[in-house]
């Protein structure tokens, strides 16, 4: 059964090197997806407006993927976490048939059948960790990994049941698939703070800063949203003109990493596009 | 104002009155920690008194990350109660221009951003799929009936 | 006469059955621990009065002894129960094989266990040596010690937790009723005895009942410094070192970093283990929080010969525990005489 593939509004813009890592890997484990040209943005940034408009946009998604009676894939975290509440919310008859009088008018309607996936929930749950083992052509064990999970995949637990939040184990455990070593962070991870930007750049950065530095020594940080990847990525940048803090550790998503440890070449990956801290210094060590 | 009236509307706020200001919420908040204008505790403490300052313009920090609301032992969801308070804000046009403007390309695009021409070019490089220009018109009607466009 | 089966050897366990011997009346009281006392054996001196727990256990446990009516037997795990009133039958586990104990009432003083805080993940309890719980504390302190588990040396300063596990929708919603109490008892005693150790409380709010409010003054004169807060999170600093708390204060909406040698977490109460398991051989009630309910009036349930009394019921102070076990040793008695 095919999967609706969601990759929100800024992947396919902005971390286009997400997107097409994920692809590479949905290919190599045989993962059907449908793209749907009509996928648009999940809500979140009505959120602090309107909490009613944010979940109508992103039942309005919900209902595209139900109507070809696919699940949702969602590879950025905002998006599982918006398109997760909205689905948790659907689930109340009343606010439901609120919701479905207004995407009437948009010639759609919403029951709440399709499920919503994270991408990892996908490649832990359904392929799981031995599968991923099997398949790795290029043991990473010179790489230390930090994991950066980012606050929406993981919160609020009541309603994304997707792993534990002060003890997260299942990227850790797909990164190790890979037979990199994962390095444990120092303290709590702390947010990324892209949603401060728009009110605070300085207090934004110091997030950033603050949770790249948290992950120690590592050759990589993974993330596993477009937020973060921003924030982590450009942030070291920032971190030098606004802190004087010299940072350089490459940031890059789980399927990046992945597709280098199932053989696939870096350009593939856009592991050479995107990145403003370069990721050469990572590829020398995986080669 | 006394949001206490308004607070059946939004979702999740029905647990306001439990609290006990127990502090949990701000001692673990990373914004409290850099910007420490903001405190969701007080924030909670002035919605339960009936007295928040809507045109507070901390009420705008929170980052989500969602601490707050794991961390409480009494489920108020303090993170929901803050989203409350400015979406209210917001119906009483005091949201800040920059979040606005956000939305307002939303609405246009269906998207956070125009597509660039840097951007057209770097998906083409890596072979993916071309992007339809603007998502669709939903997303302006729907704003126009939700009344989030009145706003913008 | 008659007799009665107490089920719990602790304070109220001990109190009823030496009620029950003072009026001649046969008695069994078992407890499925080797020693007698309960929870109360971990503590040197109690709260509020400061009398020391043994005097409060010994003296009664030697009258009862001596008694020729009342049997105590320990290590002594009940298997089953059967039957009604006034023909009870319990079955018991010993290292001896079986016994079989047959009784006309029998009074339930299980008390409680003390809550485990493992899953409170925030605060390193089993992840950091130097947090520890009050009981481990208060252990320590009898045996006249006070020392930090990853150095052997005396703390500088030692700060107490409030509300670990109590008061708490993630764990159990009720008050536990003595864990101010006793932190403000522990807070003293440490400070009586090492003048030179920092001490603070942080709390949500303090309950000290009565004249245990007295305590609560004189452990604030002494100098134990109160912040008003369920703090965020406990960190180990520079090599374990020291642990540093992150809470706002809410007085005064201070962030504060309290960095202290020693974490007390002021554990409460949880129902003990195989409460469920009685309440429906014995065909009586729990209530939500998971102890015992008592129907009409403190000690009575919905079944007649069968009493409850201390925490069995629900978390209680010492005297009050003492109080109910005396009450449901009367009424015992009085149902017995009918």
């Amino acid at each position: 059964m095919s999967y609706a593939y969601y990759p929100g509004c800024v992947i396919p813009l902005q971390a286009p090197n997400y997107e097409v890592s994920a692809r590479a890997v949905l290919k190599e484990f045989d993962i059907p997806i449908v793209d749907i040209e009509d996928f648009g943005c999940c809500g979140v940034l009505a959120a602090p407006l309107d909490g009613f408009t944010t979940l109508t946009f992103a039942a309005r998604n919900i209902a595209l993927a139900e109507a070809k009676g696919m699940d949702v894939i969602a590879l950025c975290n905002g998006c599982f976490g918006t398109l997760s509440k909205a689905y948790h919310q659907l689930e109340e008859e009343e606010t439901r048939d609120k919701v479905n009088r207004i995407l009437k008018q948009v010639g759609l309607q919403v029951q709440g059948k399709a499920k919503v996936y994270h991408f990892h929930q996908i490649l832990y749950d359904k392929i799981g960790v031995d599968e991923i083992k099997k398949r790795i052509k290029v043991d990473m064990n010179t790489i230390k990994i930090g994991c950066h999970h980012g606050c929406h995949i993981l919160k609020p637990t009541d309603v994304l049941h997707y792993d534990k939040a002060a003890y997260p184990q299942k990227l850790e455990a797909m990164v190790s698939a890979t037979n990199a070593q994962v390095v444990p962070p120092q303290g709590f991870e702390h947010c990324c703070g892209s949603l401060l930007m728009p009110h605070n750049q300085d207090a934004s950065y110091a997030f950033a800063v603050k949770a790249v530095e948290q992950k120690g020594e590592v050759d990589a940080i993974i993330v596993n949203c477009p937020g973060c990847f921003r924030q982590l990525d450009l942030g070291q940048i920032m971190a030098k003109r606004k802190f004087n803090k010299v940072l350089n550790t490459p940031v890059i998503f789980y399927t990046q990493l992945l597709g280098l440890a199932l053989g696939i070449d870096h350009k593939s990956l856009g592991l050479d596009t995107v990145h403003k801290i370069r990721t050469n210094t990572l590829l020398q060590k995986v080669s | 104002m006394d949001l206490r009236p308004e607070l059946k509307d939004y979702y999740g706020t029905d647990n306001v009155y439990a609290c006990y200001q127990c502090g949990t919420c701000t001692g673990g908040c990373p914004v409290h920690r850099y910007l420490p204008e903001y405190n969701v505790r007080q924030i909670v403490k002035d919605i339960i008194d009936g007295e928040i300052d809507l045109s507070d313009k901390s009420l705008w920090y929170c980052t989500t990350c969602y601490i707050c609301y794991e961390r409480c032992p009494q489920q108020v969801k303090p993170l929901y109660l803050v989203q409350a308070a400015t979406n209210s804000a917001f119906k009483k046009g005091l949201a800040p221009e920059s979040i606005k403007e956000m939305n307002r390309i939303v609405l246009k695009c269906g998207r956070n951003s125009e597509i660039t021409s840097i951007a057209k070019k770097q998906r083409k490089t890596l072979g993916l799929p071309e992007l339809k220009e603007n998502v669709s018109e939903d997303y302006k009607k729907i704003a126009e009936l939700t009344g989030l466009s009145k706003g913008l | 006469m008659g007799s009665v089966l107490i089920l719990g050897g602790g304070i109220t366990g001990i109190q009823a059955a030496f009620n029950l011997s003072q009026l001649g009346i046969e008695t069994t009281l078992v407890e499925r621990e080797e020693e007698l006392g309960g929870n109360l054996k971990n503590l040197g001196s109690t709260f509020p009065e400061g009398k020391q727990a043994s005097d409060l256990i010994e003296n009664k446990v030697k009258k009862i002894r001596s008694s020729q009516k009342a049997t105590i037997l320990t290590g002594a795990e009940l298997s089953s129960i059967t039957g009604e009133s006034p023909n009870f039958k319990a079955s018991l586990k010993t290292s001896k094989g079986t016994q079989e104990v047959e009784s006309e009432s029998i009074i339930v003083a299980t008390g409680f266990k003390p809550f485990d805080p493992t899953s409170m993940k925030h605060y390193g309890f089993g992840q950091y040596e130097d947090v520890i719980t009050a009981l481990y504390l208060a252990r320590m302190i009898k045996d006249g010690e006070l020392v930090r588990s990853s150095n052997g040396k005396e703390p500088a300063s030692v700060t107490f937790i409030q509300c670990i596990g109590s008061r708490d929708l993630r764990t159990h919603t009720y008050c536990s009723c003595f864990c101010c109490m006793y932190a403000v008892h522990l807070a003293t005693v440490i400070k009586e005895k090492y003048p030179q150790c920092m001490l603070n409380i942080l709390y949500m709010d303090i309950r000290t009942p009565f004249c245990a409010e007295l305590n609560y003054e004189e452990a604030r004169r002494r100098g134990v410094k109160f912040y008003r807060s369920k703090p965020a999170r406990v960190r180990a600093n520079e090599g374990n070192k020291h642990l540093t708390i992150q809470f706002e204060d809410t007085l005064d909406g201070e962030l504060r970093f309290l960095n202290t040698e020693l974490v007390v977490l002021s554990i409460g109460a949880s129902p003990p283990d195989g409460t469920d398991s009685l309440a429906s051989s014995l065909k009586i009630d729990c209530e939500e929080s998971g102890f015992f309910k008592c129907e009409q009036s403190p000690v009575f349930t919905s079944v007649k010969g069968v009493f409850i009394a201390g925490s069995a019921s629900g978390p209680k102070d010492i005297s009050s525990c003492l109080a109910e076990g005396s009450a449901a040793a009367a009424q015992a008695a009085i149902l017995l005489k009918e």
